[in-house]
């Protein structure tokens, strides 16, 4: 499928009913799920078994189904939103759609190794939250060949030691910047502009 | 869930195999869709419910 009709798909999946703020639960945009899932067939990394960590409503899941994935599996806390991917799912109507699990990405219920992650996790940005996106990256470097994420600016000097802490190396670093609307209610407007970064990482 | 899933999950808890029993399922071509039932880590002993073919596998203590 090309790039441009990815987006056009994935921008017309459903978001969260009733985003948490804790969980900094946010659809991810389907211009920047697209972009992600093209590089990813560039390197041949969808011929793997998939895993989205932290999958929420399935837009990124779905998005590499939809660019030639056989085999992926989505990974999320929150039952309200694996039941919108499981929606999103069933408007796609997918001959090999993802398989979706109730789990916590900090103690997976797989075992399994050499795998392409793809995340959105929590950036971290709220003061109860920092460095929420650390136990994704855990996991992330314990169970992938390859991972592609997204962090939020200035996450460069930090991701550079994690990942070479932990054997890995950044092979693309790119900006993002992405409009979200949301409703949580220490928000006053009612979209915000994310300034973000997106990584791939060979593990 | 596809019962083929079964050969990745894992207990949450200690990453041993599960045993599923599945009370509702779906039979395609190649493959069986779990729609209801349990897995029960052959280890510890931990019991994780499938509904609605979503298998709940949070810790315990994660549940609501």
């Amino acid at each position: 499928m090309r790039r441009s009709q990815l987006e056009r798909e994935l921008s017309q999946l459903a978001g969260f009913d009733a985003p948490t703020a804790s969980l900094e639960q946010y659809r991810t945009p389907g211009d920047v799920a697209a972009h992600l899932c093209h590089l990813a067939t560039l390197y041949d990394d969808l011929d793997r078994p998939v895993v989205d960590l932290g999958c929420g409503t399935g837009v990124l899941a779905l998005g590499t189904v939809l660019a030639g994935a056989r085999s992926v599996l989505g990974i999320e806390r929150d039952r309200d939103a694996l039941v919108v991917a499981q929606r999103n799912e069933r408007q796609l109507l997918l001959t090999s759609p993802p398989q979706w699990i109730q789990g916590d990405v900090s103690s997976p219920p797989i075992d399994c190794d050499g795998v392409t992650v793809v995340m959105n996790p929590p950036f971290g940005a709220q003061k109860t939250n920092v460095h929420a996106d650390r136990p994704f990256l855990r996991t992330a470097a314990d169970i992938g060949a390859v991972s592609y994420s997204i962090h939020n600016a200035g996450s460069k000097e930090f991701l550079t030691a994690f990942v070479g802490e932990h054997g890995g190396t950044i092979t693309h670093a790119f900006s993002l910047a992405f409009d979200v609307t949301h409703s949580f209610e220490f928000h006053t407007e009612g979209r915000r502009t994310i300034d973000a970064e997106a990584y791939r990482i060979e593990w | 869930m596809k019962e083929s899933l079964m050969d990745i999950l894992a207990c949450p808890l200690d990453k041993e195999p599960l045993d599923l029993s599945a009370t509702d399922t779906e039979s395609n071509d190649d493959d069986t869709e779990v729609l209801a039932g349990e897995l029960t880590c052959t280890e510890c002993g931990t019991v994780y419910p499938i509904e609605d073919g979503i298998p709940n596998l949070l810790p315990p203590d994660m549940r609501e």
